[in-house]
């Protein structure tokens, strides 16, 4: 390998307890670059249509890209790919479509200084394992003593068996139980978060993946890189936007979002929130806040680590508020900033999706407040707008799937169809993945991001083709995407991936890749049934406008919203159902879909 | 270099008169001078010269070079554990990408908190002092202080790869100082002087203080150190799974 990869993918057989290392296919590294790219090439490869993210034969990928661990901005990020839970076409409810899921930390780049480029996990145990990995020593280990543990004790508990400069992920009660939207872990806080990972890796009983490397990594061409990597660190660091990541991080729009009325608030209901003020990223930094975290080689650290030091949480250490915790928060109709904390920091610790879980949350009291079910439907509990100690009750149960969580820890659509009563007007969800804490009808780049993500409603992916083409590649190179945000340019990445591979991307090369990426995970959809009938906003949007703030009056229509899907299936090349077309695929190196 | 316990006890009374009582004109000279530490410059002459001690660097500050005798210190309150220092050192002084080989490690520890270990330069060198070669003409064994950088120097002609000096550095210290897969101690040279470790933190949590004249002060194992930290920044190690007891 010239640079940048290190050339080997770990292949892990949890059924016939196997281990095996393999190179990495450098055609395919070419084309498909690394992390979600490659990921993608990955899952396509060894997945046929109609199966199950519960099937022992799923593989789980955990994917590093050329730059993890390279001394360039934020070279930090995890992309898991894999079946989802969250995701399934109308066409064929039984199928699930693709998961990308990205974190930060420290894990990507332990696991390229380990020796690999990857690790794939296939098959499942009888028993909970977890895989440990030093260097060329690979075992998979039996994890009993782990199974049933939170993440907060989970994370000391490696720390203290296998050493404190190992990086670990990992699930918690909540992947145990399947929860469809249980999370994959690093650190207690950072997430693979969305669309049910934690279920896939449940399913294995795989509890951990712990890491420790010791090897250098190369680059191809110092010179340049050098060049490259100093304009890097510069766009990064004189950015306009450096410093108020670093004070408020993401919680920074927090009551902005709330001002454009694009927050999520009572279960999407409005887009501003009246009591934004007191669960703010400035009431954080004047109550809570102790410190920054960042992710490896990140000068934005825009995560901070905070103490609540007065009330019944008092002494509880957390990381929040950080933006879309707003799903707990203003979503949930939540006014108790401490409160809001606890409940974050109980889905960190269950592993579980806090977007996903603050959806349910703040649908359930929808239902509750209109009568659509009572107490009894809850165990008991009465579920009511912003009351935290509920939404503690509710998060458990979900976690270890007892009683009503068992029902709760599926998804919007399986609510629905169990209460009726019109309910589903308010399921704020695509593809059966419930939104996150940006909220539709005040900006159209909401809807265009919900409609058309490949991994269904999320807020990431992109609200146009050019924003989504940008974070494609941003994932498939391991670099976070807040460094993008913050300054760094895809041309400077281009040379970055360039001057550490060895490869000659020009711009044009460059989108062409980012087209091919995306239009594989629209490919991969397709092939499980996913089509137009797929890429919709929910009712809510267009029935009902919001009512305060800003953006007071604002609705979504459907004559715009099928022109909007017209317009961006026709810019990608795809059909109007959503199809790529086979001219395109060709186009695109993408023969063999 | 003379060994402060060795100082006779008229000695040590004279240095002692001559510390504690400054004239008002001692005082303002060394007031001109500048920096506070300096003020007391004419006095801790006398002993820096009386003991050849450097605690704080002086004589290369009343000789107008860069101040380079102290050591890298590390700010828990400020470290966000992006380990670019580790990276920095690692490729600095190796020439690798790989923190594996940095003399710097951050450890991250629960609830958050990121330890910096790195060589505090122990004024007493516990790990030259354990090292059994004999002092050549210079009182240089295997393990050195590099005159140039002040930091850590290792002569692998003479070194015999006993690891006693590692040894002696985890046994009494903090760990920081590591043999490598040659079996050779590697550690801290301050760069030769201009230590890059610190230039890099984005966040500005490593810094030059002067050295103690004994290392323990300072060099406090990891654990401890996080403990004070989990300590200060928190109030104990409480989380959620405690609050829900």
């Amino acid at each position: 390998m010239a640079g940048g990869y290190v050339g080997k993918i770990l292949e892990v057989d949890l059924t016939t307890k196997t281990i095996k290392k393999t190179p990495l296919n450098t055609k395919d590294a070419e084309i498909f670059i690394g992390g979600r790219g490659l990921g993608a090439k990955l899952l396509w490869d060894r997945t046929k249509p109609g199966g199950s993210y519960l099937d022992p034969d799923t593989p789980i990928c955990y994917m590093s890209g050329p730059l993890n661990g390279l001394p360039a901005p934020g070279t930090a990020r995890l992309t898991i790919v894999t079946r989802s839970a969250s995701t399934f076409p109308k066409s064929n409810p039984k199928h699930t479509g693709i998961l990308h899921t990205n974190t930060g930390g420290r894990w990507a780049p332990e696991l390229k200084f380990a020796g690999y480029d990857a690790v794939i996990v296939t098959g499942a145990s009888a028993s909970p394992v977890g895989i440990a990995i030093e260097n060329d020593d690979v075992k998979i280990v039996p994890a009993g003593k782990y199974w049933g543990m939170g993440n907060y004790d989970l994370q000391n508990a490696l720390d203290a068996d296998f050493g404190r400069r190992y990086q670990s992920v990992y699930i918690g009660p909540a992947g145990e139980n399947l929860v469809r939207y249980a999370n994959i872990m690093t650190e207690i806080h950072h997430a693979c978060g969305r669309g049910g990972s934690g279920a896939v890796m449940g399913s294995k009983k795989l509890k951990f993946i712990t890491v420790r490397g010791t090897n250098g990594l190369s680059i191809d061409n110092m010179r340049t890189w050098q060049t490259a990597n100093k304009k890097a660190w510069d766009e990064v660091m004189s950015s306009g936007g450096y410093n108020e990541w670093k004070r408020l991080g993401t919680g920074m729009v927090v009551t902005g979002s709330s001002d454009w009325g694009s927050e999520a608030v009572y279960n999407f209901k409005e887009g501003t929130y009246v009591y934004a003020d007191e669960m703010s990223a400035e009431k954080a930094l004047r109550n809570l806040w102790v410190g920054n975290h960042a992710c490896f080689m990140c000068a934005l650290a825009c995560l901070h680590r905070g103490v609540v030091r007065t009330g019944r949480f008092s002494g509880m250490t957390h990381d929040g508020p950080e933006y879309e915790g707003v799903m707990m928060g203003a979503n949930c109709g939540v006014r108790d900033l401490f409160g809001w904390q606890a409940n974050i920091a109980a889905a960190d610790d269950y592993g579980l999706c806090y977007i996903s879980m603050g959806n349910v949350l703040g649908f359930v009291m929808e239902c509750f407040e209109k009568g659509v079910i009572t107490a009894a439907d809850l165990d008991g509990i009465a579920l009511k707008w912003g009351d935290v100690d509920a939404m503690l009750e509710i998060q458990k149960k979900v976690a270890y799937a007892e009683g009503c969580g068992k029902l709760l820890g599926q998804n919007l659509r399986a609510l629905v169809a169990a209460w009726g009563k019109g309910c589903g007007d308010y399921a704020m969800e695509t593809k059966g993945q419930g939104f996150a804490a940006w909220n539709v009808r005040a900006q159209k780049g909401f809807e265009t991001t919900y409609a058309t993500s490949n991994r269904g409603a999320d807020h990431l992916e992109g609200a146009d083709i050019a924003t989504q083409n940008t974070r494609v590649m941003t994932d498939a190179l391991g670099i976070c995407l807040f460094q993008q945000l913050d300054g760094l340019r895809p041309e400077t990445m281009k040379d970055l991936l360039n001057t550490a591979t060895g490869y000659r991307l020009g711009m044009d090369d460059y989108w062409k890749t980012s087209e091919r990426l995306f239009t594989l995970e629209r490919s991969f959809n397709v092939r499980e049934g996913f089509s137009r009938d797929d890429d919709t906003i929910p009712p809510r949007a267009f029935k009902e406008a919001l009512s305060i703030g800003a953006a007071k009056g604002a609705i979504m229509n459907y004559k715009d919203f099928n022109k909007l899907l017209d317009k961006y299936y026709k810019d990608r090349g795809w059909d109007n159902k959503g199809i790529p077309t086979k001219a395109r695929l060709r186009e695109l190196g993408l023969d063999f879909v | 270099m003379i060994d402060p316990k060795k100082i006779g006890k008229k000695e040590e009374s004279d240095l002692k008169e001559k510390i504690t009582t400054p004239t008002r004109r001692d005082f303002v000279k060394g007031m001109a001078i500048g920096a506070g530490a300096l003020a007391l410059s004419p006095l801790l002459r006398s002993r820096a010269e009386a003991i050849d001690y450097d605690t704080f660097a002086i004589k290369q500050a009343l000789r107008g070079e860069k101040v380079a005798a102290g050591r890298v210190s590390h700010d828990y309150r400020k470290c966000v554990g992006c380990r670019v220092c580790e990276m920095t050192c690692a490729y600095y002084n190796q020439k690798e990408i790989n923190p594996f080989k940095s003399r710097i490690k951050i450890y991250t520890y629960q609830p958050e908190v990121w330890v910096g270990v790195v060589c505090t330069q122990c004024g007493d060198r516990p790990c030259m002092n354990a090292c059994p070669v004999e002092p050549d003409k210079d009182g240089r064994r295997a393990l050195y202080e590099d005159p140039k950088g002040r930091g850590l120097a290792v002569d692998r002609d003479r070194c015999i790869q006993c690891g006693k000096c590692a040894g002696a550095c985890a046994a009494q210290r903090n760990s920081s100082l590591r043999m490598t897969e040659e079996n050779y101690p590697d550690g801290c040279t301050l760069c030769g002087g201009d230590p890059q470790c610190v230039k890099k933190c984005p966040q500005a949590a490593l810094s030059i203080l002067p050295r103690t004249t004994d290392g323990k002060y300072a060099a406090k194992p990891a654990d401890i150190l996080a403990a004070e930290a989990v300590e200060t920044l928190y109030g104990g190690p409480k989380t959620i799974v405690d609050n829900w007891k």
